[in-house]
């Protein structure tokens, strides 16, 4: 009996590992088509906001804050369904942040072992991840959109969205360093393959460092114990975690046997605690324990579970009053100035969101599927412009990038419809803002020399921006009202050093 | 068989003549090329009437894909720009992200019988890129010459984006302004260097013609070049010669130039201007829109330089 079984659990075992490696290849496959170049339909090609639009802690953060509901979130109901079902079998089966974990978990597990020498951490440590998973919501309905910080996905999908022009950017400064020139020789070959050529323009996202590092402290916690991020930090786990409580699809026991505790040490989050009860707001289902056990005794049914096997935790309760207090944290920052603050003129949102900043700030789970979309380049994580109720949502900038007038690919690929899905022409009948030309620097006002770049980069067939004779007999530009969508091609364009002598503004 | 309203009825036999030996040429007969007289300095001494002025080729008609073929056919056939073997780059316009119809970028069609011309005077490879304006995806597809090109279907021929990592700065010393800027490797190193610009209008320079279109074989920020806009295409030309300027009038854009987008602004001329040299054909394009050279900031420059023919009486014009 004990052979056969203990084949099938190993095969178990390979299978979820193969389902995961698919889930994270399709994760960046999606998110590889997400950032490709435009092509003929981009919805089909939006597919990275999919991750996005079956996480139920995004949908519900957006729908808490935006306090509206949005049929893009009808994929995060059947997940909720399936947590009921599973409870976290999705991070031990199809998270790509967990797989790319425990990939990263087992280069680095000799380190693991080494500093910590098989001590783990408090049992409390496990409860603060319960405490962001309720400041998020909280937050959310105070009005605070936070979940962009914390949440799996939004840390991949941002962390990629950096990682991107960094790998590149770093391999030509790298091959310029070496050999002199970016990327010969080896450009030859690559430049006759499929090379992904930069943008003209394309530099390093703004806030890179931050998108970075908040994928960087997932792989941190992994050095401090596997999946450390999954144990200690990740709210959509949490969640999971809690739904799960009462899930038909069980490991059993619900504590360790009296023999061998293989499971125990096994496990994939550590879910069993001191006293050897399964906690099952830990467990995902990783088939580790049944692959383990050599007499057969670990296996995972399906059955209705008795009332809650999770063991009360030393210090809980410190930890709960801890946690609220940090669940309140957000919500007292948001009533301050810090919370949301009236944004500077020049603070530029993605089309189609500017008439209502504060429900576009709402809606925005930050979960970056719109940088990676944008093949301008225009659209850059905000930093505090807008007060900690804009942090890390998107602006657009024109001089580093601007909205191309055709190009509906943010509001495509916008999981909570921060962003609207808007036609070319509603997109045009919608500013992003207005040009301004700034008549003490651009260039025909203030010398003999004519320019006009930007008029002849505006792509409004009837010119948005005019010509009209000025002081020093050349002709200078000026900006029609009513005609000026607040694309920023003038804006980018403008060969003035520095800060642009035409400038888009709310 | 017409003749320019500008051209004496005393040129005709010699130009009878002319044309025998370029069918004779195309017909593989004559292994000597033709004499063109390209960049024949001056006339010939007074007793002989013969007009030794380069050509520049005008073909007019509906059927624009036919137009450059007849135009070359005037210049003595493709081959006696692009060799067997020899690598070509074929510039053309494609810098907005406008349709054909709009006039802002060169005519598929055009482009591609351009590029098929290349390909039987036995080009060894004919690279056709330009550095858009616009998102470069976009212009490669909306201005239809990505699908004209690919429909060839020869290895041989191949449409890219270029990549900034691949400029390479280039010293200008006989550049009155600019003394160095980066060009497209691709561009420098090329046997044969067609220029294929649309003629259209320029909300800055007037007109967008060949000197203008180099500009999308360069890297670096192109806006500060619009300051003295043209001595500095002046001096970039002596980077990359041209071998051979086809100009694609077959629609020109009268307003709201560079990029348009208003086929209201749009004026059908059916007609593609070929020549050597390239002050004369932008000379010769700028007569299309009832413009003087002087009026086009360029040219004045760039004949200075002595890249170039400014008189338009100085070349014939032969209708092809």
């Amino acid at each position: 009996m004990s052979g056969g079984s203990l084949r099938s659990a190993r095969t178990q075992l390979w299978l979820r590992r193969i389902v995961q490696l698919l889930a994270l290849a399709l994760f960046l496959w999606l998110f590889r088509r997400t950032a490709a170049p435009a092509g003929e339909d981009y919805a089909a090609q939006a597919g990275v906001a999919w991750w996005f639009r079956v996480d139920p802690l995004a949908q519900a953060s957006a729908a808490l804050a935006g306090r509206s509901w949005t049929w893009l979130a009808w994929p995060a109901l059947i997940f909720l369904g399936l947590a009921l079902l599973a409870g976290r079998a999705f991070c031990g089966w199809l998270c790509p942040l967990g797989t790319l974990l425990d990939l990263w978990g087992r280069c680095t597990g000799w380190f693991r072992r080494l500093v910590w020498r098989g001590r783990t951490a408090p049992a409390w440590a496990r409860l603060p991840r319960f405490a962001v998973l309720l400041a998020v919501l909280l937050a959310a309905a105070g009005g605070l959109q936070l979940v962009g910080l914390v949440d799996p996905f939004s840390l991949l999908t941002r962390g990629l969205a950096a990682a991107d022009p960094a790998i590149r950017l770093g391999a030509d400064a790298g091959s310029t360093a070496l050999l002199g020139s970016p990327v010969e020789p080896a450009s030859e070959w690559l430049y006759a393959t499929t090379l992904p050529v930069l943008s003209p323009r394309a530099g390093m996202p703004a806030l890179w460092w931050a998108s970075l590092a908040l994928l960087g402290l997932a792989a941190v916690l992994e050095l401090v114990g596997r999946r450390g991020w999954c144990r200690w930090a990740c709210p959509l786990g949490a969640l999971y975690g809690l739904l799960g409580r009462w899930a038909p699809l069980l490991r059993l026991p619900g504590q360790t046997c009296a023999h061998c505790g293989d499971c125990r040490t096994s496990c994939d989050l550590g879910a069993f605690a001191d006293d050897g009860r399964l906690r099952r707001a830990d467990c995902t289902v990783c088939l580790r324990c049944v692959a383990s056990c050599d007499r057969g005794i670990a296996r995972v049914v399906l059955r209705l579970p008795r009332p809650s096997t999770a063991p009360p935790d030393p210090g809980r309760r410190a930890v709960l009053i801890g946690g609220a207090a940090l669940a309140a944290a957000p919500l007292i920052a948001a009533a301050t100035p810090l919370g949301r603050r009236d944004p500077p003129d020049d603070l530029l949102r993605p089309p189609g969101v500017a008439a209502d900043e504060a429900g576009f700030l709402d809606r925005c789970v930050r979960c970056g599927a719109c940088l990676a979309a944008c093949p301008e380049g225009a659209l850059h994580s905000d930093g505090f412009s807008a007060g900690l109720a804009g942090l890390l949502a998107p602006a657009l900038v024109p001089r580093r990038g601007a909205c191309a007038p055709d190009c509906t690919r943010c509001g495509e690929v916008c999981p909570t419809g921060a962003i609207p899905r808007l036609s070319v022409d509603a997109k045009a009948a919608q500013p992003i803002g207005l040009a301004v030309v700034d008549e003490q620097r651009c260039i025909p006002f203030v010398s003999e020399e004519s320019c006009l770049v930007c008029e002849e980069h505006c792509p409004i067939a009837d010119k948005a921006i005019r010509l009209r004779p000025g002081p020093h007999g050349e002709d200078v530009p000026h900006v029609r009202r009513g005609a000026c969508i607040g694309c920023g091609w003038c804006e980018m364009v403008c060969p003035v050093e520095g800060v642009a002598a035409i400038r888009v503004l709310r | 068989m017409s003749i320019d309203h500008n051209m004496s009825l005393d040129h005709d036999p010699r130009r009878r003549e002319f044309l025998r030996q370029v069918a004779a040429f195309t017909a593989g007969a004559l292994l000597v090329p033709p004499m063109l007289d390209i960049g024949a300095s001056a006339a010939e001494p007074p007793p002989a009437p013969v007009d030794r002025r380069p050509l520049l080729a005008v073909a007019s008609g509906k059927d624009w894909a036919v137009l450059p073929g007849r135009a070359l056919a005037v210049l003595g056939g493709m081959g006696n720009f692009v060799k067997p073997g020899q690598k070509v780059v074929v510039k053309p316009n494609i810098g907005w992200d406008r349709t054909p119809e709009q006039g802002a970028n060169t005519h598929p069609l055009v482009v591609a019988a351009v590029v098929q011309l290349c390909l039987d005077a036995g080009a060894g490879s004919v690279q056709v890129f330009d550095r858009t304006c616009n998102n470069r995806e976009r212009c490669y597809a909306n201005s239809g010459i990505q699908a004209a090109v690919e429909a060839i279907g020869s290895d041989k021929v191949r449409i890219f984006h270029p990549d900034d990592r691949r400029v390479v700065p280039v010293r200008i010393a006989k550049g009155k302004v600019v003394t160095e800027w980066g060009f497209y490797r691709e561009a420098l190193e090329c046997d044969a260097f067609i220029n294929l610009p649309v003629a259209k209008h320029h909300g800055l320079s007037r007109l967008t013609l060949g000197f203008k279109n180099l500009m999308g074989i360069i890297g670096g920020k192109r806006g500060d070049l619009h300051k003295d806009i043209g001595q500095k295409l002046a001096d970039l030309y002596w980077a990359r010669p041209v071998t051979l300027t086809i100009i694609d009038a077959t629609r020109i854009l009268l307003r709201h130039g560079p990029q348009g987008g208003d086929v209201a602004d749009v004026e059908v001329r059916d007609t593609v201007i070929a020549c050597a040299d390239p002050v004369a054909a932008d000379v010769h394009a700028a007569g299309l829109f009832g413009l003087k050279p002087a009026d086009i900031p360029w040219l004045g420059p760039a004949a200075a330089a002595g890249h170039g023919i400014i008189d338009p009486d100085g070349v014939r014009v032969v209708q092809g």
